[in-house]
């Protein structure tokens, strides 16, 4: 990937963004021709920009408190049933995710806790 | 890319008054604002109770702090509100980066995640692999199209608006939304490749 390729592919999906969804792949076909890699590259950022649900579409607050919220771990319930809590992973809107493992399985698991539980 | 180089290529003005745009002084001036507003944003993000359910992160917020309590001080005394913004965009960056590098150093990998049917297993919420994920990307959009990039990180983690964002790239409202809608698009589309 060059700038001149970065250029190419999103400047082809803000026109193709711009038309009613019919009309982007003939669209599409037309302008790129032969280049599959460039169309399918187009196609891929049209489902991105449609949908939603990456760090970037929210904002900065949930994350940071992730990143920095170092949960002590001498807090944490040790076990939780037959799972062993590994590490916090983050949190939710209504509580804590944890990474745990099945003591006697060995398998890894997310276990949400809720906060008012 | 240097901080200082981005910050230059924004624009032909002078962008620290009084000196010379790509002199050693204004380099020095301009390291020494990001440095010092590294570490306020960083004693900001650390020393606010955490675990404190209530609290938020809000970057826009602490930027704001971080103002307040440097612009009494020179060189900061002639710097403006958005150049401010820019630089504590840069500095906030680092300070999230750097500590979702730490909390994951000795581990390796992701975690693997499997439902389980005894448990209501959630999405998790993004946190430190998916922010260095981001950076990674960000910094290759950084070597293709620095000024993209730049107003990426303002709008991310500076938290600047789109008529600030406009201001600072000296370009259209319009140009931001379309510059935006397609950053975002190219790098989502990168982080899932």
């Amino acid at each position: 990937m060059d700038t001149a390729r970065l250029k190419r592919i999103q400047g082809l999906f803000l026109e193709a963004a711009d038309l009613p969804e019919t009309e982007r792949r003939p669209f599409l076909e037309n302008a790129c021709g032969d280049d599959d890699a460039l169309r399918a590259g187009v196609l891929a950022m049209l489902q991105e920009d449609a949908r939603g649900g990456s760090l970037l579409d929210g904002d900065l607050s949930q994350v940071a408190r992730n990143i920095l919220n170092e949960f002590p771990d001498s807090h944490l319930p040790k076990e939780l049933g037959p799972y062993r809590l590994v590490r916090m992973l983050g949190e939710g809107g209504m509580g804590v995710v944890f990474l745990a493992e099945r003591t006697d399985l060995g398998s890894l698991v997310a276990i949400k806790i809720l906060r008012d539980a | 890319m240097t901080f200082t180089n981005a910050l230059r290529e924004k624009t032909s003005e002078t962008v620290m008054p009084g000196q010379e745009p790509g002199s050693k002084a204004e380099k020095q001036t301009l390291d020494y604002l990001f440095s010092v507003t590294y570490e306020e944003l960083r004693r900001l993000a650390f020393t606010v109770n955490r675990n404190d359910a209530s609290f938020t992160l809000n970057p826009t917020a602490l930027v704001n702090e971080a103002w307040l309590k440097l612009v009494k001080s020179p060189p900061f005394e002639t710097t403006s509100r958005l150049h401010f913004k820019r630089i504590a965009a840069r500095a906030m960056r680092q300070v999230l980066i750097e500590a979702a590098r730490r909390r994951n150093a000795g581990k390796r990998g992701s975690p693997a995640i499997f439902a389980d049917v005894d448990l209501a297993v959630t999405e998790i919420a993004f946190g430190g692999h998916e922010l260095l994920a981001l950076d990674e990307a960000l910094q290759e959009l950084e070597r293709l199209e620095p000024r993209q990039a730049m107003l990426v990180e303002s709008r991310f983690f500076g938290g600047l608006d789109v008529l600030e964002t406009a201001e600072l790239l000296e370009v259209s409202e319009a140009t931001v939304h379309r510059e935006w809608r397609a950053a975002k698009a190219w790098l989502k589309h990168r982080l899932r490749q």
